[in-house]
C-alpha cells in the first residue's frame, strides 16, 4: 500500500512538488525564525546574566549613555542595608577608537569607580579575564583598560598594547569574556578617566551597581531603594530584567508560532487541494479498486498515505533547508540556535498537517459510490 | 450427476431510481441465479438493465426491493464492509474499460486486490505470476498498462479478476473497447478457463455473438428477463 501510494504522488510530479514547496517553504521558515528568536533569547539571558547584583538607574531611564544622575546618590546608596558597596557608572559612547570614527553604537564605554572594588570583572559584573590583569583600586588615576574579546579580535590587540579612545592613549591591561556578544564589546575603565575622555559631567553618573552582601537578597534590596529614593530613581535587579525580557521574548515567540500557523494552513490548504484533484481525477480507479474489494477505510488509508507523505517528505526537506538559511543567517551576524525541540516539533507539525489535510479528500474518496464511478468516462 | 451448487441467487428485485421526480424502473421484477460452473450471458440493448442487473449480482449495489442471496445468505442488511468482504473472498470483475492503475506494472495490477490483506505478499506474488502466465502475458509481466494492447491489458484484467481465486466473475462488456479479432482471444480465454478451469462466467453484453459460449442465455429488455435459455448447442474450442 505504501509503495502504490508513493507511486500515485509520482503521476504528477509538478502539482505534488508544488504542495511539497508549501510545506518546505513553512518548515524552513518556522525553522529560521524561530532559531533567530532563540539565538537573540540566548545572547540577551548571557547578557543580563553577565551583569550583577542590583542596578540604580534615573526614573524613566531608557538608554543608560543617555542617562545623568546626581552622584551625592552615590553615598546615600552605600548606607542602605544589604548594601556591601555602591559603584558609581558612567556609560558612553566612545567617538573615535584608534583614529577612527565609531559609525555604530555597538561599542560601549564604561567606567567604573574604583575605590571600593578589589577587581572590577567580579565585584561589576560577572566576565572572566582570559588574559592580563583585572582593574583594581589602585587603577583609579591611570590611564587603563579591560576590552571585551570582541574588541580584542576586531582591533587586533593584545595585553599591554595601547588603544586610542577619543584621541587619547589607554593602555589594555585585560581582555575579559562575558560569553554574549552584547557585552563583549565593552571598554572598561576607572570612572575618572572615562569622565575626561568624554566630557561627561563631573557631578553626574549614568548609573550606580549596588554590590550586595548577600547577592540572592537583590529583590529586597532594589525595593529598599525603590521605597526611600523612588521618586528620583529606579532600582532593578537582574531578576526583574530577565523576567522583563521573558516576557518580551514570549511575545515575540507567540508571533512566530503565529506566523509559522499561518503558513500550515496554507500549506494544508495546498495538499487539501492536491489531494481533492487527484482523488477526483482518479474516481472510477478507486471505483475499480472498491469493485474489487478494497474496503471504504482501505480507500481512505491510501489517500491518506498519500498526504501524510506529502508531510513526511515536504517535512524532511523544510529540515534541511531551514538547517541551512540558519547558517546562512549567522554570516550576517545573527546568533542562531536550533533546539533539538525545534527540530522534533517542525517536523511532527508536517507530518500532522499531512494527516489532517490528508482526511477530508479521503473521505470523499471512500464515501464514493463504486458505480457511479465506474460510469464516469 | 452431483447437483450444482448455486452462487448467486436473485429472488424478485426491484431497481428504482429517481430522476426529476420521475421514478425510472431500471429492474422491474427479475428472478434468477447463477450456478457453479455456469457460463451466463446476459445480452440487451443498452438502458435494457443489464448493468444495474449485474452490479446487483457483483453485490456492488443493493436493489431496491427483492433479496439477493450469496452462498445462501441474504446480503439485504449488509454494510459496506460487509459488502467489500464479499467481493474480496468472492467475486471478481472484469471491466469494459479494464481500469488498470496506469503507475502500475502488469503484475502490480493483478495482485492489487490483495494489497490491503495481511500475510505474506510473496505468496501473492508467486500467484500473480502464475496467472499472467495463464492468460498468456509471461513475457510481459513489468509492463505498465501505456505499454501494452487493448486484449493484453484486458488479460491483466483477467488475471486481476481471478488473484482471489473467487467463486464467480462479472465481465461488464469485456470486449466493447476491443476489435472483433481481439475480443474473440479475450471470450475464448474466459471461455477456457470455465473449461478448463471450472470458473464460473458472467458476461453482460449487448453483443449477440458472444452467445455461442454461453451455457446459459439471458435476454433482458426493460428490466424484465424475457427468456433464459440452456445453450445446448454451445459452442466448442480446443
Amino acid at each position: 500500500m505504501i509503495r502504490f501510494a508513493f507511486s500515485n504522488l509520482l503521476r504528477h510530479k509538478v502539482r505534488t512538488f508544488l504542495s511539497l514547496a508549501g510545506v518546505i517553504i513553512g518548515v524552513a521558515s518556522l525553522i529560521a525564525l524561530v532559531s533567530i528568536v532563540d539565538g537573540i533569547r540566548f545572547d540577551i539571558e548571557e547578557a543580563i546574566t553577565s551583569v550583577q547584583g542590583v542596578r540604580v538607574a534615573p526614573l524613566n531611564s531608557t538608554d543608560p549613555v543617555l542617562n545623568y544622575l546626581d552622584s551625592k546618590i552615590v553615598e546615600k546608596l552605600d548606607k542602605i542595608q544589604g548594601v556591601k558597596a555602591a559603584i558609581p557608572l558612567i556609560m558612553q559612547l566612545p567617538k573615535t577608537i584608534d583614529g577612527k570614527s565609531i559609525s555604530y553604537g555597538g561599542i560601549r564605554f564604561v567606567g567604573f569607580g574604583l575605590d571600593k572594588i578589589t577587581n572590577a570583572t567580579q565585584s561589576t559584573f560577572s566576565g572572566t579575564l582570559i588574559a592580563g590583569r583585572d582593574l583594581e583600586s589602585s587603577d583609579k588615576d591611570r590611564h587603563v583598560i579591560l576590552i571585551g574579546e570582541t574588541l580584542q579580535k576586531e582591533y587586533k590587540k593584545s595585553v599591554g598594547s595601547k588603544l586610542k579612545i577619543n584621541d587619547v592613549s589607554f593602555k589594555i591591561i585585560g581582555v575579559f569574556t562575558t560569553g554574549s556578544d552584547f557585552t563583549n564589546n565593552v571598554i572598561i575603565g576607572p570612572i575618572d578617566a572615562v569622565r575626561e575622555v568624554t566630557n561627561y559631567p563631573k557631578d553626574r553618573v549614568s548609573a550606580v551597581n549596588l554590590v550586595l552582601a548577600n547577592p540572592s537578597q537583590d529583590g529586597l534590596v532594589s525595593k529598599r531603594v525603590n521605597l526611600l529614593y523612588g521618586s528620583d530613581v529606579k532600582a532593578s535587579s537582574m531578576s526583574d530584567f530577565s523576567a522583563q525580557f521573558g516576557a518580551i521574548f514570549d511575545g515575540i515567540t507567540l508571533l512566530v508560532v503565529v506566523l509559522a500557523s499561518i503558513a500550515s494552513i496554507v500549506s494544508a490548504v495546498g495538499i487539501i487541494n492536491t489531494m481533492l484533484m487527484s482523488v477526483l481525477e482518479r474516481f472510477k480507479e478507486i471505483g475499480a479498486l472498491k469493485a474489487v474489494g478494497w474496503t471504504n477505510s482501505n480507500i481512505m488509508g491510501l489517500i491518506v498515505y498519500e498526504s501524510v507523505f506529502i508531510g513526511i517528505i515536504g517535512g524532511i526537506l523544510g529540515l534541511i533547508f531551514g538547517y541551512f538559511l540558519s547558517i546562512v543567517i549567522t554570516f550576517f551576524g545573527l546568533t542562531t540556535i536550533i533546539s533539538f525541540e525545534l527540530f522534533l516539533g517542525s517536523f511532527m507539525g508536517a507530518l500532522f498537517i499531512g494527516l489532517i489535510a490528508g482526511l477530508y479528500p479521503a473521505f470523499i474518496a471512500s464515501k464514493m459510490d463504486p458505480i457511479e464511478a465506474l460510469q464516469t468516462e | 450427476m452431483k447437483k450444482k451448487e448455486t452462487i448467486i441467487e436473485v429472488k424478485d428485485i426491484f431497481k428504482e431510481y429517481h430522476l426529476g421526480g420521475v421514478v425510472v424502473k431500471a429492474l422491474d421484477g427479475v428472478s434468477f441465479s447463477v450456478d457453479e460452473g455456469d457460463f451466463i450471458v446476459i445480452v440487451g440493448p443498452s438502458g435494457s438493465g443489464k448493468s444495474t442487473l449485474m452490479h446487483i449480482l457483483g453485490t456492488l449495489d443493493q436493489p431496491t426491493r427483492g433479496d439477493v442471496l450469496v452462498d445462501g445468505e441474504n446480503i439485504k442488511d449488509h454494510d459496506d464492509w460487509e459488502m467489500a468482504m464479499l467481493r474480496r473472498k468472492k467475486i471478481g470483475f472484469i471491466f469494459q474499460s479494464f481500469n488498470l492503475i496506469p503507475t502500475l506494472n502488469a503484475l502490480e495490477n493483478v495482485v492489487i486486490p490483495t494489497e490491503p490483506l495481511p500475510g505474506d505478499k510473496e505468496k501473492y506474488e508467486d500467484r500473480g505470476i502464475e496467472l499472467l502466465k495463464l492468460v498468456k502475458l509471461g513475457d510481459r509481466m513489468l509492463h505498465k498498462p501505456d505499454e501494452l494492447s487493448g486484449g493484453q491489458r484486458q488479460r491483466v484484467s483477467i488475471a486481476r479478476a481471478l488473484i482471489n481465486d473467487p467463486e464467480i466473475i462479472f465481465a461488464d462488456e469485456p470486449t466493447g473497447n476491443l476489435d472483433s479479432t481481439t475480443g474473440k482471444q479475450i471470450v475464448e480465454l474466459m471461455y477456457k478457463l470455465n473449461v478448463n478451469e471450472n470458473k464460473t462466467f458472467v458476461l453482460v453484453t449487448h453483443d449477440p455473438s458472444l452467445l455461442e459460449y454461453a451455457t446459459k442465455k439471458v435476454f433482458i429488455l426493460d428490466g424484465k428477463i424475457t427468456q433464459i435459455e440452456v445453450n445446448k448447442n454451445r459452442k466448442r474450442i480446443n
